[in-house]
């Protein structure tokens, strides 16, 4: 009896110390330095050899391998020729001793609540969509703003910087939101190329759905694909701060505005049927469907390109697969550079050393970067130039489009981006999907919900700026 | 009988545990997320106080409105799925061979996977899915619809689901209330002269109708509850969304935690009112048994 006494109270202590273990503790802080020098610097690279760093990314083809269906149709993974990630990670180990662990998340929310608890196990990460209060909270400063100006030239302004440091490094850069198409499927429309005025890229699609076949493949199941809408505002005003300039006006999503009119342009192309009849699909699918021919394009950068040319099927040559700038709106012809590829350091790391020397191995690897559809950006490291984007440099070169850089976030970017937050309308591209989904595909012309949506929006918009007492500043 | 000291501190010893663990985690975050419903929390920053706006947003935002229109849907099907599961009840009601295995296969629905569900239903009701092939097949071509595109049909054929998924489970329990009720009833009525319709008007549901009343209940707090079926076939797009896809999306997508907070302190308090009237009906039956 006293034994089972004895045992009884042991078992009630041994789960009051387990429970004392979810008490949250600042002791799980990273160590790493993070004052004005802006990050931490690597000291002696072979003290690190045997240290473990994890490295969660969203880029699972580029970890397990491209998706790609066999001769049976069965689906299987292109570890071999795609999994350029898993390679560079082992090589990293090889030369350097660290080993590195690869997760694949599906999007950038799962790892926002390790964040959250200051979780210590994430080392590098990437993550394309966060608010640069995220960035400032849950990144590890890489580097100064003026040192990231000096190894990757003006677009370093673009990457995630706040107060003068840069939290995300992007090591290539890319060409955006312009058209990714199936050179078979326009061929066989008629066309040669992506026509270059928006009437004609009207008749094309109008033509390529009377084929049968998708004119534009848009998988609108996830919302990130509608900020193509926000880059595609700058081709149709030819402003590259027309997004910041929503501050400007009180109806930012009426046709008025070059937001609104650009956000109606992509909800007309949804009622001309332009989009694939399952519009809420996912993106493995949308990339299939230009593939196989079953859709004509998608509209978005050419990082994408080399994702679809490895899906193309046996026997079909994947330049099939190209790159075009969007068509001209009214207001000249553009594609958008940008840099690409964000790659942070976890502020909660404990090998935040190592994770920088991963980070920066990346950032050297020229073949690397090209495999993931971008050009090295990094001074003193030599581009290998995929052959699409010498395509748009002879474009430029010939006059027919022009390159606009992807603006920095400024006060005006950021505060535009606080009222959209505030209204509710920013996460998720709440702003360009809610009135992308007031249009009813099977009433194609009842345009009465989405010019309500337009109105609630821009009530919306006027209140929460009036509230925040934010306007445009020259 | 005298509980002697060592005894009480035994007590004490056990229900320290448990106690310890409700607090921690169920009133204490509770509590928190009262608080945080009425700041501009964002997961970030340092909570601010707001007062009631965020609550006023949600009774004022004609977006967040809808997300309860959504949610009549599901309470709607709740009537054919109720109506089906009592009629299927009374049919089966009784002993004969092979009943368990007929129970077992009506109960499987509800034991699959939401994932697996959606998955099933996104390919059925696809335009050129299941449903339509059948209508097409069937001559009634004209009746295909683009099920989940048409801004009129995608949250009743999307809330359709929950007839398939839980009308076992409502199957289940009527088959149990009406396997309590004495077959000595039935014969009387039987001696009586009462027809069938008659035995169920007067017997069956009068015997049953607190469980009635019980899955009502549950089909109003469960709708208002829903996530999974249209989070994972349409990520809440196409005006399909939820209220515990909007907490979802807010406090994690959105960062507006405290905006988040005071949607699930709404959606609580409708599924605290629906779980007391429950258990008021629940006592009542037991009562009147």
């Amino acid at each position: 009896m006293r034994i089972k006494k004895l045992l009884a109270i042991l078992t009630a202590v041994l789960m009051i110390v387990s429970l004392a273990g979810c008490v949250a503790e600042d002791s799980k802080t990273s160590h790493g330095s993070t004052g004005t020098t802006g990050g931490t610097k690597v000291t002696d690279p072979s003290s690190l050899k045997g240290t473990t760093i994890r490295v969660y990314t969203h880029m699972g083809q580029r970890v397990l391998g491209e998706e790609k269906k066999d001769e049976h149709g069965n689906t299987y993974r292109d570890v071999e020729n795609t999994a350029f990630l898993k390679y560079l990670a082992e090589d990293f180990t090889n030369e350097t001793g660290i080993n590195v662990e690869l997760i694949v998340v599906t999007n950038e929310e799962e790892l926002r609540p390790y964040f959250q608890v200051k979780d210590d196990i994430v080392d590098v990460y990437t993550c394309p969509n966060w608010s640069l209060e995220e960035w400032k909270a849950y990144a590890e400063p890489y580097c100064t703003l003026e040192e990231g100006i000096e190894l990757y030239g003006e677009y370093a302004k673009a990457m995630p910087n706040v107060d003068g440091y840069i939290y995300s490094i992007m090591p290539g850069r890319a060409y955006n939101q312009a058209v990714v198409y199936n050179e078979e499927v326009i061929k066989a429309a008629g066309y040669d190329e992506i026509p270059a005025t928006l009437e004609e890229f009207n008749n094309m699609c109008e033509k390529i759905k009377s084929m049968g076949i998708t004119p534009i493949s848009l998988h609108r199941v996830e919302n990130w694909p509608l900020a193509t809408v926000q880059d595609f505002a700058i081709y149709v005003s030819g402003n590259p701060t027309v997004f910041a300039e929503c501050l400007k006006t009180e109806n930012p999503f009426s046709e008025t505005s070059p937001f609104g009119k650009t956000i109606k342009i992509y909800t007309e192309w949804k009622a001309r049927g332009f989009f694939e009849p399952e519009v809420y699909t996912d993106f493995g699918v949308a990339m299939d469907s230009v593939a196989y021919g079953k859709a004509a394009m998608m509209l978005f950068g050419s990082w994408v390109v080399p994702q679809i040319q490895g899906r193309v099927p046996d026997g079909k040559d994947p330049s099939i697969i190209k790159f075009a700038p969007a068509p001209d709106f009214g207001a000249g012809r553009y594609v958008l550079a940008a840099p690409a590829d964000n790659w942070a350091i976890s502020k909660f790391s404990k090998n935040k050393e190592a994770a920088r020397m991963f980070i920066e191995y990346i950032a050297n690897d020229a073949e690397f970067i090209a495999n993931s559809g971008f050009i090295a950006n990094k001074k003193g490291v030599k581009p290998i130039v995929p052959e699409l984007y010498s395509i748009i440099d002879e474009m430029v070169a010939a006059g027919k489009c022009q390159v606009i850089l992807q603006p920095p976030n400024d006060e005006n970017a950021l505060n535009n981006q606080r009222v959209l937050e505030e209204a509710g309308l920013y996460a998720d591209y709440k702003y360009v999907g809610l009135l992308f989904d007031a249009l009813d595909v099977t009433k194609p012309n009842d345009w009465t919900a989405y010019n309500k949506q337009v109105e609630v929006q821009n009530q919306l918009y006027a209140r929460y700026k009036k509230e925040l007492g934010v306007e445009w500043k020259d | 009988m005298v509980k002697t000291r060592k005894t009480k501190i035994f007590i004490f010893t056990f229900l320290f545990i448990p106690v310890i663990h409700l607090l921690v985690f169920s009133y204490i975050p509770i509590i928190t997320n009262i608080y945080l419903s009425f700041t501009n929390y964002n997961g970030v920053n340092p909570p601010k106080w707001v007062g009631l706006r965020n609550y006023e947003r949600l009774f004022t935002d004609p977006q967040y409105i809808k997300l309860f229109r959504n949610c009549l849907w599901y309470m709607l099907v709740a009537v054919p799925q109720l109506i089906f599961a009592f009629v299927l009840a009374v049919f089966v009601n009784g002993k004969f061979r092979g009943i368990n295995f007929f129970k077992g296969i009506l109960i499987i629905p509800y034991l699959l996977n939401g994932v697996i569900i959606s998955t099933i239903f996104i390919i059925f009701f696809n335009n050129s899915g299941t449903l339509n092939s059948i209508l097409r097949a069937i001559g009634l071509g004209g009746l295909a619809q683009q099920w989940l595109h048409n801004l009129r049909l995608v949250n009743p054929s999307i809330a359709s689901i929950s007839i398939w998924r839980y009308y076992g489970l409502n199957f289940l329990m009527f088959f149990g209330g009406l396997q309590a009720i004495p077959a000595e009833l039935y014969e009387a009525a039987a001696i009586d002269g009462c027809t069938k319709l008659q035995e169920i008007r007067y017997i069956s549901i009068p015997s049953i109708v607190h469980i009635l009343f019980i899955n009502v209940l549950l089909s109003i707090s469960g709708s208002i509850q829903v996530f999974e079926i249209p989070y994972i076939m349409m990520n809440g797009a196409n005006g399909t969304a939820t209220p515990v896809i909007q907490i979802q999306q807010s406090a994690f997508a959105e960062g507006r935690v405290g905006f988040a907070a005071a949607l699930s302190i709404l959606v609580f308090i409708i599924v605290v009112i629906a779980v007391s009237l429950q258990k008021v009906f629940d006592k009542r039956g037991d009562i009147s048994q």
